[in-house]
């Protein structure tokens, strides 16, 4: 039996090579998107736990204190009773004097991610290899330091150089010693790293003698070690990179929402070019079951059909989506200022998008094989199973009801706040009602005809023609619609973060010149550039290295940005989440120098919130910090709390300025002082503009993909039309049909087809862009609400232009066939 | 008289909107035995051979080919039967055109689960019954119509079926060629025993058979006699 089924799906694959060819590059799009998004994701999940491991080296077990800052005191000892090596470190961060300026997060773009110290015992070390030397030295010392290679090398840092990194309120200038190449302990921070002695660290950074933040445990056997001591952790390393993976699991969802539309869409192309198959095929099929074959058997040789392309699909697929899964790992990477590694070859990922894409070609292949194998084979045998007729009765009523319910449903619990998993749901029950209800309407729109003046014979046929299959037609209808409502959404998504970040670059990047001094910018060279002539406006922002003590006993490494409140009020440079009001008496209020803002990224990994209290150190012992409001963070990476000059100054004594932001002025004035760094706001917005535009790279890929399936089916609908009804073409030239008037009468049932798929697809677009941005909106980042007109009426003209080129093709075919052999 | 090959009773075909198309038809065939059944479009004739080849549910009434019931087999079960017992030709659409003349000859057999070794020389002795060995790689496209009849009556010959259902067997044929087809199934009838019912409008070609029957609005009664 199954012989059989193989040789008839094999020989009707061979007889329509071209409907094969778009059944397969359909399956091949969706499971394509599937898979690219998530080894995107994967990868960037992969390479943060990666990072942790590769970091751990030789050690299996990694002990460290919840939240981090020191090891309480006796965990050294517990360690080393039971393990072979016990290698201690202290681990901070900090900035290059010179990079100073691009330490900003929430005001000025790059660079927010700053060095990584890491202090090491070279003795305990030597033998165990947690480092790769490129050049130099082996092993830092008091007075030298080891240097991550890339990094040093991207600033023209070699052995013999120095580097001077900030240290609380010193500068240190180090000596290089060596560079290490991005292994082990080199893979921190994407290899923006400095290894010293683990006693030099202490001193620089004023921690304590014995003070150990990281314990990498090395034991013979892979056994865990007992409990450590209260306060300490124990844990495997790349359980480190949990925390990072929970974080990007946000992205995933997004990601595998949008992969699994695009796969919808596959499906639908799938399914209309099956029920396509099937009406064609109902003799053949008739016959079949006259020999022999039960109703199953005859419905099996459609799903054995899909099987076989949904094999290839799916295997074309999954090879397809490794480079694009390059590209969206590029992407994300972007906006995390990281290099992010997708394994092309992760069979896991692999397997599950192939298996994906062959269930659901088949699964769309399930109602036509059915139907097909339901009708009556001697009546179709004699065929009057061709009749038209309407769609079922219940698809009209249960589509409506699934729309309704589904807008209800996402009325209820709008989309911002909402469970992610939770609006896929909602918006799934929507878009198979809106599957339901557009075939529904074929067969009303086809009784048009009879409102068409006299004369319009082409118009009337075509009309006519659209009740010949109106599911299939149904179906094409339904694509068009869902590949301009993903264009919608992913649009509205594209379109509203330019939106933002052009409201931001606005705001934020407001001034005419930004700038800076490798030494910084004495108050002495503030005033110079405040009386510059043509200066309106000059402000000052400064940054420093700030230990938190938050109030459940975590210690986190942050900078503080300090600037003028009433300046930064006054102007509106900082961005609030949506739903903030009041921001500018948010940013008024840090005046007092007891209050700070937090960054978005802060808020989320540390739970903090209007109101929450931090400790830091301050020259009179402890000073406790309010937090006021958070701050949105385009990056995702800046570790910042924002306060006012005059905190930074009691924090720290700081006067001199990082950055002077300057509003009127030249170049030829502002930028001729010695070792000035200048850059204009155009440099900065046209930076900020590519930053931008690399993140969406990966919407972009998604927009191309949606529009391209569309038109991929209403190609293949209306070319299956023209095909199916070659007969009845003849027939009708026969009865006087001019020849011209035949693409005639397919333009009309390609436009009509694309028309109501365009009337359903714009607000679906609409509403669909309103559930992402909402989605997007419930991760941190404020998305405005913009409806991608621009994106989707780019798509109409394309599935117009298509539709057009297609009918006008097949029509001159159908024209051109010979009535007599018809 | 010996048992019959297919038998009939008292069978009801109700579509919906109250449509009788098959009536109260109570029918035997003999073994070696060709029935012509004739009557006016639309007079139930499909339905009846629907019926008959267990691809239709009659609403009341039975069916047995060879004895055995068909309304206690399964949909499988009925597909085994037609693939074992029954034979079909039609008027047109005989063939799979995706298939080769062989291939199509060998399909209820593929169907049915046959290895290669054994439909190969079942394949060669049908198109050798029907004289088209000359044709068995070609695509049914590349045949004429006649021959595509002669391939369709091979396949039914390669199965060795009892009875074999002809729905208009020579209705797209000239004269000439629908009475080479109609010798064909009187040579099979008397080589190889097996029974025929031949549907047809030909009134030529039903003069042919062993007996003839009306189709009437559903009902089935002997020629220029009335149904009931």
């Amino acid at each position: 039996m199954i012989r059989a089924l193989l040789l008839l799906a094999w020989r009707f694959l061979g007889a329509r090579p071209l409907a094969a060819a778009v059944t397969v590059w359909g399956v091949a799009a969706g499971v394509a998107a599937v898979r690219a998004m998530n080894l995107g994701s994967d990868g960037a999940i992969a390479t943060w736990r990666a990072v942790f491991v590769e970091a751990a080296g030789p050690a299996s077990w990694v002990v460290v204190a919840p939240g981090g800052g020191p090891l309480p005191a006796g965990t050294t000892e517990w360690a080393e009773s039971q393990v072979e090596a016990a290698l201690p470190a202290v681990v901070t961060t900090t900035v290059r004097l010179q990079e100073l300026r691009f330490w900003m997060g929430v005001v000025l773009p790059e660079g927010t991610a700053g060095l990584t110290v890491i202090g090491v015992d070279p003795g305990r070390e030597r033998g165990w290899g947690r480092w790769r030397v490129k050049s130099g030295a082996e092993e830092p010392a008091e007075d030298g330091v080891l240097v991550g290679a890339a990094w040093a090398q991207a600033r023209g840092l070699e052995p013999g150089g120095r580097v001077q990194i900030v240290a609380g309120q010193r500068v240190l200038d180090l000596p290089i010693r060596g560079l290490i190449t991005r292994e082990g302990l080199g893979a921190r921070a994407w290899g923006r790293v400095v290894l010293a002695d683990i006693r030099a660290v202490r001193g620089w950074f004023g921690l304590a003698d014995d003070a150990v933040h990281e314990l990498a445990l090395v034991t013979r056997e892979d056994r865990a070690p007992t409990p450590p001591p209260a306060g300490a952790t124990l844990s495997r390393p790349r359980e480190r990179g949990d925390e990072v993976a929970q974080k990007l699991a946000n992205l995933r969802a997004g990601t595998e929402l949008l992969g699994g539309v695009t796969l919808l869409l596959a499906a639908l192309v799938v399914a209309g070019q099956f029920s396509a198959r099937a009406a064609a095929r109902a003799q053949i099929l008739a016959l079949v079951r006259t020999i022999g074959a039960s109703r199953a058997v005859a419905s099996a040789t459609l799903l054995v059909e899909a099987g076989l392309l949904g094999l290839v699909g799916s295997a074309l697929g999954v090879l397809l989506g490794g480079p694009l899964a390059v590209g969206v790992a590029w992407a994300l990477g972007q906006g995390v200022q990281a290099e992010l590694h997708v394994d092309l070859w992760s069979t896991a990922g692999a397997s599950n998008a192939f298996f994906l894409g062959c269930g659901v070609t088949v699964l769309a292949v399930g109602g036509p094989a059915w139907a097909a194998g339901r009708g009556e084979p001697l009546d179709a045998l004699r065929g009057q199973s061709a009749t038209p007729g309407p769609a079922p009765r219940w698809m009209g009523p249960v589509g409506l009801l699934m729309l309704g319910v589904s807008a209800l449903m996402l009325a209820w619990h709008p989309p911002v706040g909402a469970d992610r998993v939770a609006t896929l749901f909602r918006v799934g029950v929507g878009l198979v009602g809106m599957a339901l209800l557009l075939p529904a309407l074929i067969s009303p729109l086809s009784r048009l005809r009879n409102w068409v003046p006299a004369g319009g014979v082409a118009t009337r046929l075509g009309l006519a023609g659209l009740g010949w299959r109106p599911i299939r037609t149904g179906l094409a209808a339904a694509t068009v619609a869902l590949a301009l409502g993903l264009v919608g959404g992913v649009g509205a998504i594209n379109a509203g973060l330019r939106v933002e970040m052009e409201r931001w670059s606005r705001a934020a990047l407001g001034w005419d010149w930004y700038l800076s001094q490798p030494a910084g910018l004495s108050p002495a060279d503030v005033e110079a550039i405040t009386n510059t002539p043509g200066v309106q406006r000059a402000l000052p922002l400064s940054v420093l290295p700030l230990t938190v003590h938050l109030a459940d006993g975590r210690i986190a490494s942050l900078s503080l940005l300090a600037l003028d409140p009433e300046q930064y009020a006054e102007a509106g440079f900082l961005q609030f989440p949506a739903d903030v009001t009041g921001g500018a008496s948010q940013v008024a209020a840090l005046a007092d120098d007891h209050s700070v803002l937090v960054s978005s990224v802060v808020a989320a990994q540390w739970q903090l919130a209007e109101g929450a209290r931090l400790q830091v150190a301050c020259p009179t012992g402890s000073c406790e910090l309010a937090v006021r409001g958070v701050v949105v963070d385009y990056t995702q990476n800046g570790f910042v709390v924002v306060g006012s000059r005059g905190l930074a100054r009691r924090l720290g004594g700081v006067e001199h300025a990082d950055v002077v932001v300057v509003r009127g002025g030249s170049e030829s004035t502002l930028c001729e002082a010695p070792g000035r760094v200048c850059e204009s706001r155009e440099e900065l917005r046209r930076r900020v503009g590519e930053l931008v535009s690399r993140s969406l790279t990966a919407l972009d890929l998604l927009l191309v993909l949606g529009g391209l399936i569309g038109v991929l089916a209403v190609g293949a609908a209306i070319g299956q039309g023209a095909v199916e009804r070659l007969d009845e073409i003849a027939l009708l030239r026969l009865l006087g049909l001019a020849p011209e008037a035949v693409p005639r009468l397919f333009w009309i049932e390609a436009g009509v087809t694309c028309a109501l798929g365009v009337v359903v697809g714009i607000p679906l677009g609409v509403a669909l862009g309103w559930v992402f941005s909402g989605a997007t909106r419930s991760l941190g980042i404020p998305v405005p609400l913009v409806t991608a007109w621009g994106a989707m009426g780019l798509c109409v003209a394309l599935l117009a232009v298509t539709s057009a080129a297609t009918a006008a093709w097949v029509g001159r075919r159908a024209a051109r066939r010979v009535i007599g052999s018809a | 008289m010996s048992v019959p090959v297919l038998a009939a009773s008292g069978l009801c075909r109700e579509f919906p909107g109250g449509v009788h198309a098959v009536a109260d038809v109570s029918f035997e065939l003999q073994p070696a035995e060709i029935v012509a059944i004739t009557g006016p479009s639309g007079s139930g004739k499909s339905t009846l051979l629907s019926l008959l080849a267990g691809l239709l549910r009659p609403t009341a009434g039975e069916v047995w080919v060879n004895g055995t019931a068909l309304s206690g087999l399964s949909e499988g079960e009925r597909a085994r039967l037609r693939r074992r017992e029954l034979g079909f030709v039609f008027q047109s659409f005989n063939l799979v055109p995706v298939l080769s003349i062989a291939e199509n000859v060998g399909l209820p057999q593929l169907l049915d689960g046959a290895s290669e070794r054994e439909i190969r020389p079942r394949v060669a002795e049908a198109l050798a019954a029907v004289g088209l060995s000359h044709r068995a790689a070609h695509l049914p496209g590349a045949a004429s119509v006649g021959e595509q009849q002669r391939a369709a009556i091979a396949r039914a010959l390669a199965g060795q079926p009892r009875v074999l259902l002809a729905d208009e067997p020579t209705g797209s044929l000239d004269r000439e060629r629908g009475a080479a087809i109609l010798d064909l199934l009187e040579l099979s009838r008397r080589t190889r025993g097996m029974s025929v019912i031949l549907v047809t409008h030909d009134l030529e070609a039903a003069a042919r058979a062993d007996r003839q029957l009306q189709m009437r609005d559903g009902r089935l009664c002997a020629p220029g006699g009335r149904s009931d």
